[in-house]
């Protein structure tokens, strides 16, 4: 009895220490999207830690092992200590592993990264004693507890698993909140995500380090319990069962971890001790490695997502009565274009939207805080807006004058490798104005756009919003100025809900800073509800209600195409550039979809349009601008253009 | 000096190794997109078909080839069954270098069963020692490099030359614009598994001739090096993968040279990440791009 005892509160540490693992993984590769190869070496680094800092110091050279510090701490410290150094690490191999760069690559430079560190720990046996590790590591409270060993496994096992229930929280807390759908975001789509104002690297980054301390908590946990640690007790393929625990149990889904860590780590490894012993030493770990290997394999040939994946996100429109949303909601913005005084890194610590706030601070605070049981109370004419109104009003009666352009390039240049897609190309926007940007296939239109925008770095040439140079800006900060784009290809994020995939452009709760998120947990709720109202808004007027619901994925091309500029809309942009947006869209919504483009103009967005559909352009735009080659070769309305001998030869060559 | 000269000669030799690989790996992902990180356990059936010429007596340069046929079987096979099965069913590409992983832990612990968990011993005559100039190598170790610049020329060529190297790099540009304009991709994929495969067991074959051991984990002690050299000298390129190891080879034996023998694989990760630090957009930025696995 008693050994079956024994034996099952040390499955339960176990199962406690394997479920924060797979939840720290949860939140890097099911949120984020990053492949962490290099999981258990952030395990291991918590073990260490917690080693060293409370075995004392070692007795110099000739001791049976030697590290480095050796302190005699007090619980919890260690445990502290054991997070902290998981979070360090992170943070370090995250400067270079967390760039942009191909997913699979970046898996492989985990992989490396884990190897080397392996082997700097094994070979160095003054870090901590080498492949040889570490022995004699006390368990904490065994002695003043005063209790049978048995016992105190329960105990033991009881504190184990209340962490977890703390960490469950905590981490289900973050991936609820817009920060969690931020990271979303960037797993599905990088670039779209960056033009809506979200800085991937730095949310990687940050994801990235919460999950080492979670990995380095549990390592700390793990070796106060079995007391020695050793390279033995991680090398590289450790990682891959608590991938193949995610990959069981669903990916996204804190709960399904449960149902993936008892399944994988505990039945699956667990087996082979209940079996009669056979084979040479060594036959049934190879077997079980190979078991974990066809696991993997089978989940992402028959259930790439797990067996309980991801819930879908199901928005319930509160109870009030369909909104008249009305241009005047959609066309109300916050502008924070033309206030040099914020810097990019400015309203880089901070959303657009809580920049205004703070200017504003009795009439701000007091509108956002009014939800009443639940619901938005909405007032004036359309859902949530009359914040937005109210500032962005005056933001743009200050800031802007009506004659200066709220975006001028000149002479931008872009290169393709040897190729200049782009030669010297001049552009100004006003407020308020639709500029047309017409020209046969391959003139650079799509590259103009880019580089106005940040995806293509111009190599050449100047470009100002808002009187703020953003030449060398990147994505996401020109976002936070104020504009917004579509992509050529549809880039809704595929993974999230027409309804997430609104909310996460807004400007007060786009999640982009885990600092704002968790420093204003009280009034996330009350951001996320306006935001949603105006989502219901904005839906509605495209008459894409029935959709909220629905996965990016499910969508028509038309449908993408329409989710694309309702986000742009989210965000009340000063600037909007449309890459084609009208391809695939039904007949009626054209028409639509223009009128509305109008309206929205007509409250001040300068847009440019980049479009092969000449109807439109000629209904729509204010000035048309027609590429050839990389050059300008004619500008004015669109009459005068199609009139232009050089349009037509360069059309019909 | 002479001892930097001596240990510029042996990091050449060590370059020969790495590179071998390296251009296989380069290859293969750069046409198919495929990361194939169960690279390392084909290069240990490689290795092993060394450790079998070896106990059979033959000679083991020959067995560099038989290594290299073994390589090219077995990767053909995977790339036409797993591989293809998974891209048929949408599996993406970061979700494909998690099923190359699983492959990997698959393969190379079949191995481990079937060699009885054991590292075996290979041992063969190394020939003479040839002077030349300051540098002192053996015959063997000669004939590494021989082989390496080989491999280099003939898979420079190839590409650069022949019909296949063009189709192969036209496809590795824009697959579906390769095949609609006749090239018969299929066949080109073949060619690809065939040829990166060959060199993958070779490349196990000439570790090991240099390390003189084998066990089931060989390819995955050799795998991380391959690896930093093919993403060092940028996907798809044989000549940078030369280069990559050539840098790696060196810096490997002159860490080695001044005293830290345990440390000289780990400096060579180093100058990856330093790399990566220095110029991440230059050597992996591939998200401009679209990119599909090609199988």
């Amino acid at each position: 009895m008693g050994s079956y005892s024994f034996y099952l509160s040390t499955l339960l540490v176990y199962f406690g220490i394997d479920l924060l693992c797979a939840w720290s993984l949860n939140l890097q590769y099911g949120y984020a999207g990053v492949i962490n190869f290099a999981f258990i070496v952030f395990q291991a680094a918590g073990a260490y830690a917690a080693s060293v800092v409370v075995l004392g110091s070692d007795t110099g050279l000739g001791a049976y092992q030697t590290y480095i510090f050796g302190m005699q701490v007090p619980f919890p410290l260690p445990l502290v200590a054991a997070a902290l150094a998981g979070a360090f690490l992170s943070g370090l191999i995250g400067l270079f592993a967390l760039r942009r760069i191909r997913r699979d690559y970046q898996a492989a430079v985990m992989l490396i990264v884990s190897l080397i560190l392996f082997q700097v720990v094994s070979a160095d046996i003054h870090l901590f004693n080498g492949s040889n590790g570490l022995t004699g590591i006390p368990h904490p409270f065994q002695a003043s507890l005063g209790v049978t060993l048995s016992t105190y496994q329960w105990i033991y096992a009881g504190w184990v698993l209340a962490i977890c229930v703390v960490v469950y929280f905590l981490v289900q807390a973050l991936c609820k909140s817009s920060w969690g759908r931020a990271l979303k975001a960037i797993r599905d789509q990088e670039d779209a995500a960056a033009s809506l104002g979200l800085n991937g690297t730095l949310l990687r980054m940050h994801v990235f380090i919460i999950g080492g301390a979670i990995a380095g908590l549990s390592g700390g946990l793990l070796v106060e319990f079995i007391g020695a640690w050793s390279p033995g007790s991680w090398g590289y393929a450790e990682t891959f069962v608590i991938f193949t625990a995610l990959l069981v149990g669903g990916v996204g889904n804190n709960r399904a971890m449960v149902i993936g860590t008892l399944i994988v780590p505990i039945i699956v490894l667990e087996i082979p001790t209940f079996l009669p012993a056979f084979g040479y030493p060594g036959l049934v770990d190879a077997i079980q490695w190979m078991v974990i290997g066809l696991l993997w394999m089978l989940f992402l040939l028959v259930r790439p997502r797990g067996l309980f994946p991801e819930r879908r996100y199901i928005a319930k429109r509160p109870g009030s009565p369909p909104l008249r949303g009305g241009l005047r909601g959609l066309a109300t913005r916050v502008l924070t274009l033309g206030r040099p005084e914020h810097s990019a890194a400015d309203s880089f610590a901070r959303p657009a939207h809580s920049t205004a706030l703070d200017q504003e601070p009795s009439l701000g605070e007091r509108e956002i805080e009014v939800p009443v049981a639940g619901l938005v109370v909405v007032t004036g004419s359309a859902a949530g807006t009359s914040t937005h109104e109210l500032v962005g009003t005056k933001a743009l009666n200050l800031d802007i004058p009506a004659r200066e352009p709220v975006m001028v390039a000149k002479e931008l240049v872009v290169r393709y490798g040897g190729v200049a897609a782009v030669q010297g190309v001049s552009l100004e926007v006003f407020p308020g104005e639709i500029v047309g940007l017409i020209g046969p296939n391959g003139a650079g239109k799509s590259s103009v756009l880019a580089a106005l925008a940040g995806q293509m770095r111009a190599r050449g040439g100047v470009i100002r919003l808002g009187g703020q140079d953003v030449t060398r800006s990147s994505p996401y900060a020109r976002a936070r100025l104020g504009l917004a784009r579509t992509f050529q290809t549809t880039s809704e994020f595929p993974a999230m809900t027409v309804f997430e995939n609104l909310l996460v452009s807004s400007r007060g709760a786009t999640g982009a800073s885990l600092w704002h998120v968790a420093s204003r947990w009280r009034t996330n709720r009350a951001e996320d509800q306006a935001a949603e109202a105006r989502a219901w808004e904005v839906l509605d007027r495209f008459e894409m209600t029935d959709t909220a619901n629905a996965y990016g994925a499910e969508l028509s091309g038309g449908q993408r195409r329409l989710v694309e500029i309702m986000r742009c809309l989210m965000r009340d942009p000063a600037l909007l550039l449309l890459d084609e947006p009208m391809v695939g869209v039904a007949p009626h919504l054209v028409k639509k979809i223009s009128s509305d483009l109008r309206s929205v103009a007509d409250d001040g967005i300068g847009m440019v349009l980049v479009e092969h559909a000449l109807e439109v352009v000629r209904t729509l735009c204010d000035r048309v601008v027609v590429m050839a080659l990389g050059r300008v070769i004619a500008e004015g309305s669109y009459d005068e253009v199609v009139a232009d001998k050089g349009v037509r030869d360069a059309y019909l060559g | 000096m002479h001892l930097l000269i001596q240990t510029l000669g042996f990091g050449i030799v060590t370059a020969s190794i790495i590179a071998i690989g390296a251009i296989g790996f380069t290859v293969q992902f750069g046409l198919t997109n495929v990361l194939n990180l169960s690279y390392g356990s084909i290069m240990t059936v490689g290795a092993f078909v060394a450790y079998l010429t070896e106990t059979v007596h033959i000679n083991i340069w020959l067995g560099v080839v038989l290594g290299g046929l073994a390589g090219a079987f077995l990767t053909l096979l995977i790339g036409k069954t797993i591989f293809k099965l998974y891209a048929s069913r949408g599996t993406r590409l970061f979700e494909m270098v998690m099923v190359t992983l699983a492959l990997s832990l698959f393969i190379e612990y079949a191995v481990d069963a079937i060699s009885r968990d054991q590292i075996y011993s290979v041992t063969f005559p190394q020939g003479g020692t040839v002077t030349m100039g300051p540098l002192i190598f053996t015959v063997s170790q000669l004939v590494l490099v021989g082989i390496g610049i080989v491999v280099f020329l003939l898979v420079e060529g190839m590409l650069k030359l022949t019909r296949l190297g063009k189709a192969l790099r036209a496809m590795a540009v824009d697959p579906q614009l390769a095949r609609s304009c006749g090239i018969p991709t299929n066949r080109i994929v073949n060619a690809t598994w065939v040829l990166s495969g060959f060199l993958c067991g070779a490349a196990g074959v000439v570790y090991v001739i240099n390390s003189l051991s084998v066990s089931f984990s060989t390819g995955y002690d050799f795998l991380p090096t391959v690896l930093a050299a093919a993403i060092l000298g940028g996907v798809g390129s044989p000549r940078g993968a030369v280069l990559a190891s050539l840098l790696l080879g060196i810096v490997t034996e002159l860490v080695a040279a001044l005293g830290g023998s345990s440390y000289s694989t780990v400096a060579a990760f180093g100058v990856l990440v330093v790399v990566l630090l220095c110029k991440p957009s230059g050597v992996l930025n591939a998200t401009s791009r679209k990119v599909e696995l090609t199988v």
